[in-house]
């Protein structure tokens, strides 16, 4: 489905912007109703309303005036502030999910992974895919700082990344951070308990690392 | 409690496939809509852009926002 795109440059679009006053209120419109259509498309598998897309494109609108700066030009304008009002909505539909949930996943999570931080000891096991992942649980338990095995656990218990930043007081770079550092301490560490990489590949099966 | 064999086997692909340095979130976003123009104008493995691949597999909330630009930017 094509999302009809307006017809002005790079450049144009970035001086009108720039502006105050009528030009910049008459481009903003524009871009406004621009992201209306993209985000209908973007976001027509979810349970969103036609009040919630206006939201969405107005604060997008907002982000993408103040981050003209950033723009680096490579694409096309439209296309970079369609990223931001998806990013927007998105964001925002994940907060919503959080505030509907009936559970508190992020706290469940957070538990589990001081429960494992306390218990250090894993029953052996023979079979080699079991062994492996029984390294890769004794990894979380012992080599994980505390906060780190909470983003684990909480992003494979699907909490949303925005969720988890803003209960563990950071933003969502460092938290990347966080768990990026734990993948990496875990994967040096499956290595020296003499789990290759071609190991690992093998017990996932071929298909699932493509 | 403790996770899951299902949860370890996310977790076990996700390390297999962690590099030394990946971009984050945001400088994902910075670089996606490049991405998808060079995708969406039939260039399926457009050089230069081998972190934002990566980082799709990574991330599978920046995999979701990029599979809705791509709905609505598909020509």
């Amino acid at each position: 489905m094509k999302t009809h795109v307006p017809e002005r440059s790079n450049t144009q679009w970035l001086a009108l912007l720039s502006k105050a006053g009528a030009e910049q209120s008459d481009a903003a419109q524009e871009l406004a109703a621009y992201l209306r259509r993209v985000l209908a498309v973007m976001l027509q598998h979810m349970r969103v309303h036609d009040d919630d897309i206006e939201e969405f494109a107005q604060e997008a609108l907002c982000r993408i005036v103040q981050q003209l700066d950033t723009f680096r030009d490579e694409s096309r304008f439209t296309t970079w502030a369609s990223a931001i009002a998806g990013r927007v909505a998105f964001t925002a539909i994940r907060r919503r999910r959080v505030r509907e949930q009936h559970d508190d996943l992020f706290a469940q999570a957070q538990r589990t992974a001081h429960e494992m931080g306390q218990q250090h000891d894993m029953v052996e096991r023979n079979e080699y895919r079991t062994r492996m992942l029984a390294a890769l649980d004794q990894l979380i338990r012992n080599e994980l700082t505390d906060r780190q095995r909470t983003v684990i656990v909480a992003e494979l218990r699907g909490v949303p990344t925005i969720e988890i930043a803003e209960r563990l007081k950071t933003n969502q770079n460092a938290l990347y951070k966080l768990a990026h550092d734990a993948r990496r301490k875990i994967r040096s560490g499956l290595i020296d308990a003499g789990f290759s990489a071609t190991a690992i590949r093998n017990a996932l099966g071929a298909e699932d690392t493509q | 409690m403790t996770l899951t064999p299902d949860e370890l086997n996310v977790l076990l692909r996700l390390v297999h496939i962690t590099e030394t340095s990946e971009i984050n979130c945001d400088e994902f976003l910075a670089r996606v809509s490049t991405y998808l123009e060079r995708l969406v104008q039939g260039n399926r493995s457009p050089a230069g852009f081998e972190q934002v691949l990566h980082h799709l597999k990574i991330c599978p909330e920046c995999r979701e926002e990029f599979e809705a630009m791509l709905r609505a930017h598909d020509e």
